[in-house]
């Protein structure tokens, strides 16, 4: 094995999951989500390319994991090719509960400037700062989205709760909410 | 975090583990391929822009350990989770304590904020709190009796846990003397709580701030009793900066306008207005218990807040709501001389909601046309503010303004450059088209990368100025977006190392929105409104001018140059009518056709048409006219 070959395969190693995931939150089939896979790491290796840092080589990879899936979502050729329905909920999951598929199916019905920046942020733990450099906005806008998000996640998720809940419970939550809608800061 | 929480998203992760078969196949597609060469380890800071040249040719271990932060609370599902709000029970118990000059004494000031001293003064001032920020401008504090209810909150948070973990980061720094003590206290970023720190409340408290206070570091969490979170913070902060958010402004991207910045002088005239309505109008509900507030049920309804803006002004925080079905107004105040934060309900008057709109006014235009905006007294003055005014230099944050920085390592990079595809119609994906057409950024070696603009939100027309403003190019792609149609959602382009960042001349994808797909909503998939419509093969037949010669090839663009979905080489142009193109299009698509004329040293990439799709007739509408005269003047 050539010494490009050994560092995709560590960089596969220790992106592969977040490259993978990332592409998962944009797009719907297995089979799309495998080739896009594939795609990011062949351009990875078959590219020149700088990187200051490790963090450098991580948003390189993000960033080029959300350029292909935004072409894919942009091309109907893949889908055709494919002859998949597209499905935003089928994750692949090796051990799932339902309220994992329940989180997730929360997290794919946002739209894309909210599920991205959630997922990057949340999931993979990627700095705000990173995330703003990788989506090319503000961290101000960064944070607004993950708020937004949260907001949004947070009431799907209340609104598939279980109806079984007290009145006391229902009141809480009332009051947490309140929190939310009203927090500030300079 | 939750362990329930952790192992939620531990599942959902695991799903997305690579399977051992699919990187295989990554492998043996590699070792069929050429490599691209990796340059790893200079080092180069983001302010100074400097680059410092020690390329390391990067093996397949030489690699740095990407920093592994700490697990971020899911706080998706907590119910607290973006709150960064204190239960107001911590009042500031303003000891009064002496503030005593320091080693060397200068004339104490009467400004509450000024601009800090030179660096070589090392006899800074007496009665004064230096404060350095991690972004942004230092300042200092004068207000000796504002600097006792700090230094009491401070005191405070010297009650509260000890902080044993790691050291962390401080975003904020206050050097003061007080009884004759020097002080240094670091406040950290706000941060997600670690579980082993997380206090046992209903509330569910999510984040943060770790303080050192001369070196001892303690947690203080938010909603928690007793522990200044906000005060603090808020007590400490800049004067004038204001956080302003505005729904359905039509200047927005979204209809969704906020921007974060200081802005002294309408922070103060916010303030008197506030102040006009709490001395003239009696409240409809007051309190200074925030459970009660809570609990209190008359509030007006949040989803109908028209705009909020919070703002710090001479450490004291307010908030204000203004609504769009009732003039009532909700007010919340944070003072430092009395410790305590202030809850209220207004029925305002009509001019006094028109006061509140001029100002929201004046901070959006503000807002939008800084980069660097510099608020002084004389700006302050001349709104007519009211006493007690305070100097300091400001700031806007909300805006990039385009700066370069050295590069000689991308300058010297051999990127592929290669030929470009010419197969007629043909589709390339992205991982075979890296041919690169001309348009290339690899041509440029100036060394110097630009910042590349913040253009969302923007117009097209204003994006295209402010990229080519910056020196940069660009080319337009259209697609369905939850944006309003004809602003921009943001850019695209291929880049290497940080991105933000290209070498002058790069072509830049502007990607302007179309607005919703509002097509049969049995023809999309409402979870995805970006992609997947109607679609299906078609031909789209596209005139060229009489009078046309050379060889000319014509490419349409996904994503950025790098990508050529589409392409036809006319290598003679002379006699010929049209050319054509096979392609697959989804209904409403629209696509733009780039030529370049392959005579020309230049290479630029002219924009020659627009072209829309409708699925249902399968037929293409040109939008707006054939730029026939860039062509022939190519």
């Amino acid at each position: 094995m050539t010494d490009e070959e050994k560092d995709l395969e560590y960089v596969m190693d220790k992106y592969g999951r977040t490259v993978s995931g990332i592409i998962a939150s944009m797009l719907g089939s297995q089979s799309e989500r495998e080739d896009i896979f594939q795609e990011v790491f062949l351009l990875y290796y078959t590219k020149d390319l700088f990187f200051g840092d490790e963090g450098s080589r991580r948003s390189w990879l993000i960033r080029t994991a959300i350029n292909l899936c935004r072409a894919a979502n942009r091309s109907p050729w893949y889908r055709l090719r494919n002859g998949e329905e597209f499905d935003p909920n089928t994750v692949q999951y090796t051990e799932s509960e339902p309220t994992d598929e329940r989180l997730w199916q929360a997290v794919c019905r946002l739209k894309e400037k909210y599920r991205l920046p959630l997922y990057l942020h949340y999931f993979e733990e990627i700095p705000i700062s990173d995330i703003a450099k990788v989506m090319g906005l503000s961290e101000g806008a960064v944070k607004m989205r993950l708020s937004r998000a949260r907001e949004r996640i947070k009431s799907e998720l209340e609104n598939s709760r279980n109806i079984t809940e007290t009145e006391a419970e229902a009141h809480e939550r009332k009051r947490e909410r309140e929190y939310i809608i009203h927090s500030r800061r300079v | 975090m939750k362990e329930k929480e952790k192992e939620n998203i531990s599942y959902i992760l695991e799903g997305f583990e690579p399977s051992s078969e699919l990187k295989r196949r990554v492998m043996e597609r590699a070792s069929k391929l050429e490599p691209g060469r990796k340059t790893f380890g200079y080092e180069r800071t983001t302010e100074n822009r400097d680059t410092q040249k020690e390329q390391i040719t990067m093996n397949a271990f030489g690699t740095k350990e990407a920093t592994i932060k700490r697990r971020f609370p899911i706080a998706v599902i907590s119910a607290a989770a973006c709150a960064a709000l204190i239960i107001g029970t911590a009042a500031v118990g303003l000891n009064r304590n002496k503030i005593e000059p320091l080693k060397e004494s200068e004339p104490s000031s009467t400004s509450a904020e000024q601009p800090p001293a030179a660096k070589n003064e090392e006899s800074i001032t007496q009665n004064v709190m230096n404060v350095t920020v991690q972004d942004g401008d230092p300042y200092t504090i004068t207000d000796e009796d504002r600097i006792a209810a700090i230094d009491a909150l401070v005191e405070q948070v010297k009650q509260c846990r000890v902080w044993e973990g790691e050291k962390v980061p401080a975003s904020r720094i206050l050097n003061y003397t007080i009884n004759g003590n020097e002080h240094t206290v670091e406040i950290s970023e706000e941060r997600p709580i670690p579980e082993e720190y997380r206090p046992e409340s209903e509330l569910h408290p999510e984040f943060c701030y770790v303080i050192t206070v001369d070196g001892a570091s303690y947690i203080i969490c938010e909603m928690t009793p007793g522990e200044p979170y906000s005060e603090l913070y808020w007590a400490t902060g800049r004067s004038g900066d204001l956080f302003f958010q505005r729904m359905n402004d039509e200047r927005s991207s979204d209809g969704y306008y906020f921007d974060e910045y200081n802005n002294e002088p309408d922070s103060r005239r916010l303030r008197d207005i506030i102040e006009d309505i709490r001395t003239n109008t009696t409240p409809l509900f007051e309190t200074e218990d925030v459970m009660a507030w809570y609990d209190y049920e008359d509030k007006p309804d949040w989803d109908n807040v028209r705009a909020t803006c919070d703002f710090n002004l001479n450490g004291c925080h307010y908030n204000i709501e203004v609504y769009s079905d009732t003039d009532r107004i909700v007010l919340d105040v944070y003072d430092w001389h009395d410790g305590k934060k202030h809850y209220m309900i207004y029925e305002a008057s009509k001019e006094q909601i028109a006061e509140l709109d001029k100002v929201f006014d004046s901070i959006a235009n503000s807002s939008a046309d800084t980069s660097s905006q510099d608020e002084t007294d004389e700006t302050a003055d001349s709104q007519g503010t009211s006493s007690g005014s305070q100097s300091t230099s400001s700031k806007s944050s909300g805006s990039q303004s385009t700066s370069s920085k050295s590069s000689d390592t991308q300058g010297t990079s051999s990127k592929s450059s290669g030929s470009q595809s010419t197969s007629s119609g043909s589709q390339s994906t992205s991982s075979d088209s890296q041919s690169s057409s001309s348009g290339s950024q690899t041509d440029n070696n100036s060394g110097d990368l630009i910042r590349i603009p913040d253009i969302e939100g923007l117009t097209e027309e204003e994006a295209a100025a402010a990229l080519t403003d910056a020196g940069l190019n660009y080319i337009v792609e259209y697609w369905h977006y939850d944006m309003p149609a004809g602003r921009v959602t943001g850019y695209n382009y291929a880049y290497d190392d940080e991105y933000g960042y290209a070498p002058a001349g790069t072509y830049i994808t502007i990607e302007v929105s179309l607005g919703e797909y509002d097509g049969p909503v049995e023809m999309i998939k409402p979870e995805h409104g970006t992609g997947y419509y109607p679609s299906r093969e078609s031909t789209l037949e596209v005139p060229l001018p009489e009078g046309l010669s050379g060889s000319f090839t014509f490419n349409v663009y996904i994503g950025n140059v790098e990508n050529v979905a589409y392409t036809e080489t006319v290598n003679n142009a002379a006699g010929v009518s049209s050319f054509s193109l096979d392609m697959w299009e989804a209904d409403r698509g629209r696509q733009v056709i780039y030529a370049i004329n392959n005579n020309s040293g230049n290479r630029k990439l002219i924009r020659y048409a627009t072209y829309e799709f409708d699925y249902m007739s399968g037929t293409w509408t040109l939008i707006g006219s054939l730029n026939t005269e860039g062509l022939l003047n190519s």
